[in-house]
């Protein structure tokens, strides 16, 4: 089930909303928990298992390793628990991809075994070997409680597709929450904000760059090119973004606090920034669990360089079995290396407007790698967008363009932190009561209307007239 | 403040989710969507295989939504929406320009051997029609006509495909290949050009030609059928009522567009001035009208109001015997058309080919001997072998 589905809105939300306020607070847990595993059973019930495997090791491990006292015992508990974690992500994620490409390596086909990847895994996955690794650390507390846990793990709201949230975030809220109007609220406004990212803006901003990635390659015109580069690029930040704040809001009405995931990533100033910015739960599980582990920059220059590479292989890879992902990873691996090396320092010396272009660009070509069907497709689209021979414009981009003026515009104001300004600009108002009004209000009211705006596209999007109205 | 803009806020909220499934439990269970054309998904089964693969719950997501309180309304809007505020060019697959709307055309290469090969294999088919209906004592002739997207095909934006070419190139192979095999043929495009006027034949909403082109085809059919031997006299217009329904009309192309952009479209229809004793049967079925109209003025209507719309067989009589019979097949242009052209002949029989399996039009010929077969296609189905196109 996904949140931008009617059976999610209009059935199984506003259920979960009802018992979990009907019940008295000791249950509101178990509600939680009931609804998630639906949720997940919903998408693919045999998988289900999978995950509930994954919480019953997860759990396992936290137990024994409070239970023995030496930490050489401790640590053989948690080794085999990154192995039963990485174990099953590799089985279901890499399984086909080594073996295609061992195959070709030493000139012999293998067989795909098709294995069907588990929703959610990367994510669930991760979160569990958090809570291991932080057991272990001692940073956190084992939790007792199985369904706790299995509620950690499996909590519907990122289980699909993140945030990836940490154990220390919600360790007291797990068991202990206090959920208020307030918070409610806000949760609801962030919620419809997310919707609307992803049925307003990231679909229509989806079908663009559809059309254009997927169409015949070696013909693409330069603007066009560029065109569904940008179309992309909007897409992923709004359809990613908008699901986490669809996950923080519905967190929030259930009181709990998850951390940010994105923040305006298309404002940055220079890659490392960018990647500050978005999907900071990945970053900074890589960064905790992964490149400090490793000496992060503590160590040499050629061992840091190192440790940079390996996080970004790894980053390129979670995203996908493909080489276009590897691809990715390394490329975004590579830029920050210079960066740190010398490059964020050239850059602070010249203007701001030319930062945002220099990010903006590099940011960009990293999504016609991510977005390519394989490598080679990514050099074609790539060299494209750098044809010389411009006659003029293409009338598909014409088209494109006028279509969707609009949504470009939307677009291109959502990925700046206009709320922020208008926050800011409403603070100036002098006179308490109109400040007061312009704080609360047009927001609810923009809520709501964004709120309907996102039903009807999700209704529209199966509008699906018979072939042709042949009367 | 912030307080009541928070209960008010999350009130209106919850009361939409709210609102949802429990008028959509109380609505009425609708089993077809007029604007889409088409079936509503099933409730589905729940069965234990496809609880586990999860496929019931995409099936009742498929529903639920076909089902949901409200859709149509909500699609009107987005509709409305995309139209009038996104000012779109296109919504739906429609292509919104100032004289029409017509449908998103991918491009079709126009392969002039591919096309000739095609061209050459209706005609033969056609030529073996023409051969049987003759030897039954008759004379067959081809009336092909330009759809509404095709004839004002200069409409759409210089950037947007119209396919003409291919079209173009459709026609002029089409047309010859039938001469080559002898095939008596009518094309309409060039009646319509001489006029001048030709935006006048068709609808603004509607991939039909309207009743003022029906008319002129039927005219030009009934003087194709002279210089054939087969001499009905056309309905002159003095002897004829033109009259403009008031009802809301839904064409083809403003129904998936909700009506939401208003246009001068309104159904004419001719009526007889004296009318005309007839015995109409649809299936068998003794029916009493030639024109489907409801009562009630503000009542959606459709093309469907010529003849009831496609019908697999429909036989009137007129009981004049002095006049010749006539026998049509063809898809919905030749509806309008049908409501002159009964007037002019002795029996008139109706075939839609993609409605009636029992019979082959073979068969029709055999058994109502007609004096004239027509076969009326529009231009985007010349080289169909679906349907009319599959005798």
């Amino acid at each position: 089930m996904v949140f931008s589905s009617v059976s999610f809105l209009f059935l199984f939300f506003p259920a979960v909303i009802a018992l979990y306020y009907a019940v008295p607070r000791k249950f509101r847990a178990g509600v939680l928990l009931i609804f998630s595993l639906f949720f997940y059973a919903c998408g693919e019930p045999k998988y289900s298992l999978i995950m509930l495997l994954s919480i019953a090791v997860n759990y396992l491990a936290g137990l024994l390793m409070t239970r023995f006292s030496t930490g050489a015992a401790k640590k053989t508990v948690l080794v085999f628990a990154l192995i039963l974690n990485l174990g099953a992500l590799v089985y279901f994620k890499y399984t086909d991809f080594l073996l295609t490409n061992i195959g070709a390596l030493f000139s012999f086909e293998i067989p795909a075994l098709e294995i069907v990847l588990p929703i959610g895994i990367s994510f669930y996955t991760f979160q569990g070997l958090s809570y291991v690794i932080d057991v272990y650390r001692g940073e956190v507390p084992v939790q007792k409680n199985p369904f706790y846990l299995a509620l950690y793990i499996s909590l519907f709201p990122q289980l699909i597709a993140g945030p990836i949230v940490r154990y220390s975030t919600v360790v007291e809220e797990i068991g202990n929450r206090r959920e208020n109007l307030s918070d409610f609220a806000a949760g609801t406004r962030r919620f419809i904000f997310g919707l609307a990212k992803k049925m307003l803006l990231a679909n229509t901003m989806g079908a663009i760059a559809d059309q254009i990635f997927d169409g015949e390659l070696s013909n693409l015109p330069a603007e066009l090119a560029w065109l569904g580069a940008i179309a992309y690029s909007f897409q992923i930040l709004f359809d990613f973004s908008g699901y986490s704040d669809m996950a923080i809001g519905i967190g929030r009405m259930f009181g709990f606090h998850f951390l940010e995931n994105f923040d305006y990533p298309y404002i940055s100033r220079s890659v490392t920034e960018f990647w500050r910015r978005w999907h900071i739960s990945l970053s900074s599980w890589f960064r905790d669990y992964v490149y400090i582990p490793l000496g992060g920059n503590r160590v040499s220059k050629p061992r840091h360089i190192c440790n940079i590479a390996i996080v970004w292989l790894l980053t390129g890879i979670w995203h996908g079995a493909s080489w276009n992902f590897v691809l990715w990873g390394v490329y975004f691996g590579a830029i920050l290396i210079v960066e740190k090396l010398f490059l964020l320092k050239w850059l602070e010396r010249i203007p701001g407007f030319f930062r945002h272009v220099y990010a903006l660009l590099l940011i960009l070509f990293g999504w016609v790698i991510f977005r390519s069907a394989d490598i080679s497709s990514a050099g074609l689209y790539l060299s494209r967008m750098f044809r010389p021979d411009f006659q003029g414009p293409d009338p598909e981009f014409i088209y494109l363009l006028s279509n969707y003026k609009l949504a470009f515009a939307a677009c291109l104001l959502a990925a700046v932190p206009v709320s922020g300004w208008l926050k800011k600009a409403v603070g100036r108002v002098k006179n308490r009561l109109l400040r007061e009004f312009l704080a609360y209000y047009p927001a609810g009211v923009f809520s709501l209307v964004l709120f309907a705006l996102s039903v009807i596209y999700l209704v529209n999007s199966t509008f699906n007239p018979f072939i042709y109205f042949r009367f | 403040m912030k307080k009541t803009a928070q209960i008010l806020f999350t009130g209106v909220f919850l009361l939409v989710l709210a609102w949802f499934p429990a008028a959509t439990l109380f609505s009425g269970s609708e089993t077809y969507s007029f604007f889409e054309n088409r079936n509503l998904a099933p409730l589905p089964e729940p069965e234990r295989e496809n609880i586990l693969s999860g496929a019931y719950f995409s099936e009742f997501e498929e529903y639920y939504v076909d089902h949901i309180a409200f859709r149509d309304g909500m699609i009107e809007a987005y509709t409305f929406f995309n139209v009038h505020i996104a000012d779109k060019v296109m919504v739906n697959d429609i292509v919104i320009t100032e004289n029409a709307l017509l449908p998103y055309q991918p491009e079709r290469a126009a392969d002039p051997e591919a096309i000739a090969l095609s061209a050459a294999e209706m005609a033969e088919k056609y030529e073996n029609l023409s051969a049987f209906t003759a030897a039954n004592g008759g004379v067959f002739l081809y009336v092909g006509v330009p759809e509404q997207s095709s004839m004002l095909r200069d409409s759409y934006p210089s950037y947007m495909n119209n396919n003409g070419a291919y079209l173009d190139a459709v026609e002029e192979a089409f047309f010859q290949a039938l001469d080559a095999a002898g095939v008596q043929s009518l094309n309409m495009r060039p009646v319509y050009e001489q006029s001048g006027d030709f935006e006048r034949y068709y609808f603004v909403t509607d991939h039909h030609f309207n009743m003022h082109g029906a008319y002129v085809c039927y005219r030009s059919i009934l003087e194709a059928g002279a210089a054939l031997g087969v001499a009905a006299d056309p309905l002159e217009e003095e002897e004829l009522i033109y009259e403009e329904l008031p009802n809301p009309y839904y064409g083809s192309r403003g129904r998936i567009l909700y009506n939401v952009i208003r246009t001068p479209d309104r159904l004419g229809i001719y009526r007889l001035k004296d009318p005309l004793p007839y015995i109409r049967r649809d299936n068998g079925e003794e029916v009493d009208q030639i024109f489907f109209i409801p009562e009630d003025p503000k009542e959606k209507i459709t093309y469907n109001v010529y003849m009831g719309g496609d019908v697999a067989e429909t036989v009137i009589e007129t009981g004049r015997e002095e006049l010749p019979d006539v026998l049509v097949f063809g898809d919905s242009f030749t509806n309008p058309v049908e409501t002159l052209l009964y007037a002019s002949f002795n029996r008139t029989v109706a075939v839609d080919l993609r409605h009636n399996t029992e019979k082959t039009i073979y068969e029709y010929i055999e058994e109502y001997q007609p004096d004239l077969v027509l076969c009326i296609r529009d231009d985007t189905a010349y080289l169909s072998t679906d349907g009319n196109g599959g005798f």
